[in-house]
This record gives C-alpha cells, structure tokens and sequence, in this order.
C-alpha cells in the first residue's frame, strides 16, 4: 500500500470503553455517527410508508383499501380527509427533520469532518454526544404525536397559522377549532423539532470548531476536501438560520399553550366560535420559517454535493474540474440562500414589489448550481471512469439536480410561479432536489464509505440492482409531477375527481402510485443489502480500497478510537488523480510527499 | 460498462423528454388561457420551457457522451483527444479558464434575461400601482368582495341597480371612491352568493369578424378563519387570502362560458357552454379551486367562474340573485 506508514504500537491514551460507552453513550464521532446513520434509515422506512399511503390514496380516491379499511369503519372504510392531510404533513416532517438532515449532518457530518481532516475526534466530543441525545426526546415527540387526542398534525411540513396556531384556551383542552389535528399532535410537533433544532445547533457549532481548529499539519483550508467545505459552510448556515425557526416554533407554541397572538390576526371566526382579540400577523410565521427553512433546503444539498464531488474525483480518476470555483459556487449558493426565502411567498399576500427582488436573487442562484454542473460534467471529461455502485448514484446525482435546478428557475419566475405555486410542479420540484438528488447522494457515500466505516464492503451486484431499479422508478414517480403541475394539480388534496381540470390526470397518477410502490420495494434491496454487509459483507482491513487520495483512507480500517495510528501531515491537495511520471499509481494521497509534476488540476 | 450505462442515462432521459411532448396531446398540459393574464404568463412559461430544454438536453448529452467514451476502460485512448462533437470548440476546452469563463458569463447573461422578462408581467398582475391602468381608466369593473372560509367561498356583489349607475359613470370620482370602499362599506341591498363568480363581456364588432371583449373584474379577497387561496387555474389567478388582510385581485376575461337558458317561467345560466343548445364541455367549466391547504375540506373548496356572454344576461342574473333568498342561483350543482 502506497499510503501505508508502518503502524505505531503505540497507540493514543485511549483505554477501551465498556459497550455502553462504546456503542451508546460513545463519544467517539465515528459511533455517533453510526447512531444518526441507524436511526435515520429507521425514519427513511417510516417516511416511505406514510409516502406509499399518500400515492395510494391520490391513484383510488375511492378504493377501499385492505388493512386501511380496518382503521375507518365509521368512514365507509375510506381514509378520512384528517388522515390523508396528517399523512403527506408527517411524511415531509419525517423526511426533513429525521431523515435527510440528520443522514447529511449527523451521520456523514460526524464521521467525515475528523477523518477527512486528520483530527482524532470532534472538537467537542461529549456536546456531539449530547447532539445525538436531544434527537431522542424529538423521536418520541414525533411518534408520540402519532398517539394524541386529534391525531398527528395535518397542517402540512410548513404548519401556516392560523390552521396550525389557533387553539381554544388551555381550559377548553388546547383544541383547535380549525382542524382536529392542529390541537395537541401540533405542540408534540412543535416541541419536537425544538429538540431537532438544539440537535443541530450542537452539532454546527461543534463542526465549525473542528474545521477550524482541528486540522492536520499541512491541511490548508484551500486543501480540504469538498465534503468538508460543504459540511463547514453548511454549518455555518446552520448556526445562523435556526435560531429564527426556534424563535418562530417558540412562538407558535405560545400562541398554542397561554393564549398569546404571534400569528394570529383580530377578528377570527371558525363555525360559531370566535377568536378573542388578536394583533398579529399569520405572514410573520411565513417570513420566520422560511427565513430558516430556505436555507435548509441548502442544508439538504449542499453536504450530498460535497460527497458527490469527492466520490465522482475518486472514481473518474481526474482532478475535480475547478476546485476552487466550487467552493466559491457553495459559498455563493449559501449567502444568496438567505435573501431569497421570499419566493415561497410570491402569491402569499407579500407586498408583490419585493416578490420581484427575491425573484432575481432566486433566479441568480441557479448560477453557482449551474457551474457546479458544468465542473462535475468537466470532471469526468477524459476521465477513466470506474462504474462502482457510489459512483453510480453520484452521477446519477448530477444527472437528475439538472432536472431539479432547471424546475426552480420556472417557480422562480414570479408570473410563471402564479400558475404552478401550490401545484405538483412543486412537489416534482422537492422530489427532484430532495429524493433524486440529497438522497441518492447518501446512497452513494453509504456505498462508499462504507468499508471505512465497517471494515466490509457491501455487495455491489446488488448495490448496482438497487441503482438501476431506483433509478427507473424514482423518474417514473417523480417526474410526471411536473406533467401534473403543469395541467394544474393542486399538491395537498386526497382526492383529485373534484375538479373538471384535475379529473383526467387520475390515470396518470395511478402509473405513478405502482411507480411508487416499485421504487418502496426496491428501497427492500438496499436495506438487506445493508444489514447482511455488515455482518457478512467481504471483510477487508484494507486501508484505502477504492485509491482514494482523501486523509479517511490512510486511517485503519475501519479505524479505531481516535482514528489515525500514525498523525497525518498534508502535502498536497485532495483532487490529484491521474497517471504521472515515475509513479505506477494513479493517484497521489494527501499524506504523500512526492516531489515529481501532479496531475494537471483543470490546468490552473 | 460505460457503454452500457451511458445508454441506460440515455434512454431514462428520453423517457422524461419523450413524456413532456407527448402530455399536451393527452390533455394533461396547461388548459386555455382565459384572460389577459394568461397571454403574458404562458409567454413567459414558455421562453423558460425552451430555454431550459436546450439546457437539458445539452448537459444529459454531454454526461452520456462521456459516459460513453470515457467510460469504456481502455485508458490510453481518452486521455488525449477532444471527442469529436467537441472539437468546434477544442481550443476553448484546452484553457480551463477560458471555458470557465464561457460557462459562468453566459448562463448569467441568461438568468438575467429570464428574471428581467417577468417584472412588466408581474407588476401588471400585482402591484397595486398598476391596477388602474391595467382595469383601463374609463371601464366599471365587476367589482365583488370574495370572503373565504372553511370551506367556502361567499362572493358579495353590489345590487343591480347600484352596479347599473357604476356602469354609467364609470369616471365619476363618486363611484371610483365607491368601488374602492366597497369591502368595507356592505349595504343592505347587496347580492350574496356562494361559491360562484359572475362576471361578464361583451361581443363587439371586428374589422372582419365578431370578437368578444371581457369586462374587467375587480375583487376584494379576504378571509376570515384560516389561510385559503383563491386559485383560478385557467385565468392564471392565484393569490392566498390572508386573515387580517383584504387584497385586491384583477383580470379580464377573453372568453365566456355561459349562457342563459329559457324553461318554462324560469330562466337558468349554465356554464360549460358555447351557447344555448350546445352539449357541455368539461375545457368550458372553470373552477374556483382552493389552493392552500385549509384543512380537511381543503380539496373540495371549490367554486366556479361563469363569464356571461353580455352585460344584460350578467345584470339580468344579478337582479335575479338578488331577490333569490338562499343566496344560490339556480344552476349550482
Ligand atoms: C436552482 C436552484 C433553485 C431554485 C431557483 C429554486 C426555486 C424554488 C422556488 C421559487 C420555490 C417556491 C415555489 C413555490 O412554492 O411556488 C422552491 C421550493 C422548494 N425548493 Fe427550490 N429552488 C432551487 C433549488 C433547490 C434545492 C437545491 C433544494 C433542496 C435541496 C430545493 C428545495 C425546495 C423545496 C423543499 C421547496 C418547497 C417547499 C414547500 O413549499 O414545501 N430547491 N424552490
Ligand atoms: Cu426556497
Ligand atoms: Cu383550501
């Protein structure tokens, strides 16, 4: 092995932890990691099947579907209007705050940032401890809401007052009288992405600490990995957006418990009963969620763009095309993304004047993702590409983010987004950054990190089975969307026959639904994939299997506590792939001190 | 491998591209505009369509290509040449900068284009500014306060005899200060009507043919529980009601859809229509479909636009309205 230093006996003042403190309360980043990877692919199962009941409902609105038509009796064994809005409001909840962040962050945030920079552990190894933890109290929130009188909320991910806000006084039961669900299942909701948020915050200022005063002798900012500049600046928007969701959650739940009136207007009346004196402003909440959530999408993507770069660098065997033009692509992406949370406003009843202004700044956020693009598609070109299953998906990342960035720019258009706002466009929209993007990203570096991560490697003819099959169905779910969007379907209704424009769309929403349960099932050949890997997968104690120039993969495999045996030193940067003279391999790791011409790094 | 992968790319992308020509001949497109707005909003979506279609279609082409060549395992050929559809540009290739340069100036030079085409739209559509000019100075709009709730849309009109007077001074400072106090001002007279929005044109005479002009519509959008949206899919008309608030919303019609039938004593209006003994056409009903999540009635908040042929048959339905007790008229579902 080219990267081998021989390995020291003496290894760090680490004594053994009993298996408490080593698999539960660990503070190792890379078990806490582990952690957020288990749970996460836990919440992934549980979002799918509140996804799966979703499409079942939209394809045969008036199907009586078997099991289900045990739960609703009284409802002619159809499921309640209540139950379809609680459905697609816990699936995206489920998928934002418990799956694809903390996959992103928590998982592949704790176990890269040490590893790719050379560090033994966290800057702060029991605060990421503590960050695992306050995720707990959210979980049983969460599934707790499920078990409330009134049923979990069903005001939707983004939980707009006054459906979600308005409460009766405490001495009334703290019931809604706009909707059921909006009584006791929204405080559960509310308090658990409290948890989610201190989670987060724990683990932002926890990774900025590390990035900064962590690194290996040698590691410069400008030669650190793209997944660490993608985990560095997602932090940072971190560290800056949650605070205003917190504040905006805190406020609804005041709004909920002692009759305060954040978000609630004068005037209010449901039925026969009539709200007290308000003075608020239901636009508020929009400004403080978004002002939060917009920079969250980022907070969904840019992680899965970092490991995409390295995994695509690795497997194409070329320089990441224009290193340095994506980490200033991932920072533009980040401060543009906190002026434009206005375009999920246009039609809100903002004042329209500064729906224009968030309008070019949204359009001129599609730059920076286009040039990405343009370097990972300049990455590949001469390249010697090595088809493994991670790299795969990471193309398959590239390939379908077009689709989703190309989409935003349509909504982003104020007279065009009159049209889509509110219709499945948007739905096709999310799928595409989310699901065909985030998503296979995380497959991608689940498939490649995982011989690091467990000392075997999972199978990849299966691996490329889940590829392809995911590949074929997640387009045949998500990409009629945006047929659908464009005829006018609202997103957020059970039933589409109730319209003369939404009518005709019921067959094509039928393909999707057995689209849909296809790409579920496939979702089966991972998950065996996964457990059996990691008990029978190839054993390998290989250091660095897919010749990888990263710092993770001069690290034993899988690495021990405090990670390195012998301290690594940087010499060079990430990306240097490709033949050169007087070397046989292909590639020159960071810890390498050689002398001789590098690779050409797209020429600078 | 690469082979193989390359056109498994190829062919899902096709697929995708084959799917979106294909649904306008399915029906599953935008249905007609029917208002002025409609015009400028389909213009504006189509320029983004082919726009990004180019774009596209340029970047899977060019991921598959390599996918293709680069993808093949044999190492030594790829590394040196330009691939063939590449070499009208082989110099820009070779000096990263350059291409670099190429590739950030000119899609910002397009992204530029696309955000500033759509400010004269949108403004025309929204900023409060415009209304006037948009409405045409000299031109009584139906003016009408739409109230949402759950699950609900109660629409209130001025009487007949007072919308009669508008319609005769349409510049008298009197009634322009009377339209603008209308949803804070109900009068005892006023016509309540759920779920159904009456509006109206009028045919005029063309140079070679009979054209039909659409009187414009003024309305009051409020709400007074939850967030609703008024959504009218085919007018390109969609603005959230917001507790608290009430904003104004405009359009002109370009098209009617219904027509005043004759039975015995009574007289109905029936959309869907071309005229009176046409069959229904389903791309002739034009739903009112609320499009913010409301609560569980939400999908099913759903009212209709019927645009009458003439101003009489529009005033006539009025007066008829008005004396109707249950504040619905005789063709609701
Ligand atoms: C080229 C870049 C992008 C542009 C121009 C863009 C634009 C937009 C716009 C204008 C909307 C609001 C549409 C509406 O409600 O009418 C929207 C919604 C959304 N975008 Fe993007 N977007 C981009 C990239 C992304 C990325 C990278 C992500 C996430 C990883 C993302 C996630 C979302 C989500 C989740 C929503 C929907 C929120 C909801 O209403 O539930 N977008 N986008
Ligand atoms: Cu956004
Ligand atoms: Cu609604």
């Amino acid at each position: 092995m080219s990267v081998g230093h021989p390995p020291t006996t003496a290894a760090p003042a680490h004594h053994e932890p009993s298996f408490l403190g080593k698999y539960i309360f660990s503070t190792d980043h890379k078990i806490i990691g582990m952690q957020f990877l288990f749970t996460s692919i836990i919440f992934l199962g549980l979002g799918g099947i509140l996804a799966l009941l979703v499409r079942i409902q939209l394809a045969w609105p008036h199907a009586e579907i078997p099991i289900l038509r045990e739960w609703f009796v009284d409802n002619g064994g159809r499921m309640t209007e209540s139950f379809y809005n609680m459905l697609f409001s816990m699936h995206a909840t489920v998928m934002i705050f418990f799956v694809i962040i903390p996959f992103l962050t928590g998982a592949f945030g704790n176990f890269t940032i040490p590893l790719m920079i050379g560090a033994p552990d966290m800057a702060f190894p029991k605060l990421n401890m503590m960050s695992y933890w306050f995720m707990w109290p959210a979980f049983v929130l969460i599934l707790a809401s499920f078990y409330a009188e009134g049923g979990a909320p069903a005001a939707g991910w983004t939980s707009y007052p006054t459906l979600s806000s308005i409460t009766m006084p405490a001495g009334e039961g703290l019931h809604s009288p706009a909707a059921p669900n909006s009584g006791h299942g929204q405080i559960f909701w509310l308090l658990s992405l409290t948890c989610v948020g201190i989670s987060s915050m724990m683990g932002s200022v926890n990774y900025i600490t590390t990035i900064i005063n962590m690194r290996a002798p040698g590691m410069t900012l400008y030669r650190m990995p793209m997944t660490i500049w993608a985990m560095f600046i997602t932090a940072i928007l971190q560290a800056f957006a949650l605070p205003v969701l917190t504040v905006a959650l805190i406020y609804q739940s005041l709004d909920k418990s002692i009759g305060t009136t954040f978000f609630l207007p004068d005037g209010l009346t449901f039925g026969n009963w009539s709200a007290g004196p308000g003075g608020g402003q239901t636009l508020l909440w929009q400004h403080l969620f978004w002002f939060y959530s917009h920079p969250a999408v980022y907070i969904m993507i840019l992680p899965a763009m970092g490991m995409v770069s390295d995994i695509i660098s690795t497997f194409a065997r070329r320089p990441l095309f224009g290193y340095r033009a994506m980490i200033y692509s991932i920072a533009g992406i980040a401060g543009l993304g906190f002026i434009v949370w206005g375009h999920h406003m246009f039609q809100s009843g903002m004042d329209p004047r500064l729906g224009t202004g968030f309008m070019i700044a949204t359009i001129m956020i599609a730059l920076p993702s286009a040039v990405k693009v343009f370097n990972w598609l300049g990455t590949v070109y001469r390249g010697d590409i090595q088809f493994t299953t991670a790299m795969l998906f990471a193309l398959s990342f590239v390939a379908l983010f077009i689709i989703g960035g190309l989409s935003g720019i349509f909504m982003a258009a104020t007279p065009v987004d009159i049209y889509i706002h509110d219709t499945y466009f948007i739905v096709g929209h999310i799928h595409y950054v989310l699901f065909t993007s985030s998503l296979m990203g995380i497959f991608g570096a689940i498939y490649y990190w995982f011989p690091k991560m467990f000392g075997r490697f999972m199978n990849e003819f299966w691996g490329k089975v889940h590829f392809a099959l995911t590949f074929v169905f997640a387009n045949g779910v998500f990409f009629p969307m945006h047929i659908l969007g464009t005829a006018g379907m609202r997103r957020r209704i059970p039933d589409l026959t109730a319209t003369a424009f939404e009518s005709p769309l019921l067959t094509l929403n039928q393909v999707m639904t057995i689209s849909a349960i296809l790409l579920g099932l496939t979702q089966l050949i991972f998950l065996a994939n996964f457990l059996l890997s990691l008990f029978l997968g190839k054993q390998t104690t290989e250091r660095n299997p897919w010749h990888s120039n990263t710092l993770e993969w001069s690290a034993p495999t899988p690495p021990p506590h405090g990670n390195f045996d012998v301290p690594p030193v940087v010499y060079r940067g990430p990306y240097e792939y490709g033949a050169v003279p007087n070397r046989t391999e292909d590639y020159l790791p960071q810890t390498l001190k050689f002398d001789g011409p590098v690779p050409a790094a797209s020429g600078h | 491998m690469g082979k193989t992968w390359a056109v498994f790319f190829a062919v899902n992308m096709i697929a995708m591209a084959a799917l979106c020509f294909a649904a306008p001949a399915m029906g599953m497109w935008m249905p007609e505009g029917v208002s002025t707005h409609a015009h400028d909003v389909d213009f504006l979506f189509d320029v983004i369509l082919w726009i990004t279609a180019f774009f596209f279609f340029l970047t899977e082409a060019i991921l598959v290509v390599f996918l293709w060549k680069y993808g093949c395992g044999c190492k030594e050929a790829p590394a040196t040449g330009v691939p063939g559809f590449l070499k009208p540009i082989a110099p820009l290739i070779d000096t990263p900068h350059k291409v670099e340069m190429a590739w950030t100036i000119v899609p910002a030079a397009i992204l530029l284009y696309i955000a500033f085409a759509q400010i004269g739209t949108w403004a025309n559509v929204k900023y409060q500014s415009r209304r006037q000019q948009f409405l045409g100075e000299d031109k009584t709009p139906v003016t009408i306060e739409v109230s949402a709730r759950q699950f609900e849309w109660r629409m209130r009109y001025p009487s007949a005899e007072r919308f009669r007077e508008w319609l005769k001074n349409p510049n008298d400072s009197e009634v322009k200060k009377d339209i603008d106090a209308f949803p804070r001002n109900p009068h005892a007279d006023d016509v309540h009507v759920v779920n159904e929005l009456h509006v109206f044109g009028e045919p005029v005479k063309g140079p070679d043919m009979d054209e039909w002009k659409g009187n414009p519509v003024l309305v009051y959008l409020s709400t007074r529980d939850v967030l609703h949206s008024f959504n009218l899919p085919q007018f390109r008309v969609k603005q959230d009601a917001v507790p608290g608030k009430t904003i104004p919303v405009w359009f002109v019609p370009t098209k009617p859809n219904t027509v005043k039938i004759e039975s015995g004593s009574s007289t109905m209006w029936l959309d869907g229509r071309r005229d009176a003994k046409g069959e229904p056409d389903r791309m002739l009903i034009w739903d009112i479909a609320c499009a913010e999540l409301c609560g569980w009635g939400h999908w099913r908040m759903i009212g209709r636009v019927y645009v009458h042929r003439t101003q009489d048959d529009f005033l006539e339905w009025l007066e008829q309205a008005g004396k109707s007790e249950h504040g619905r008229t005789a063709m609701t579902r």
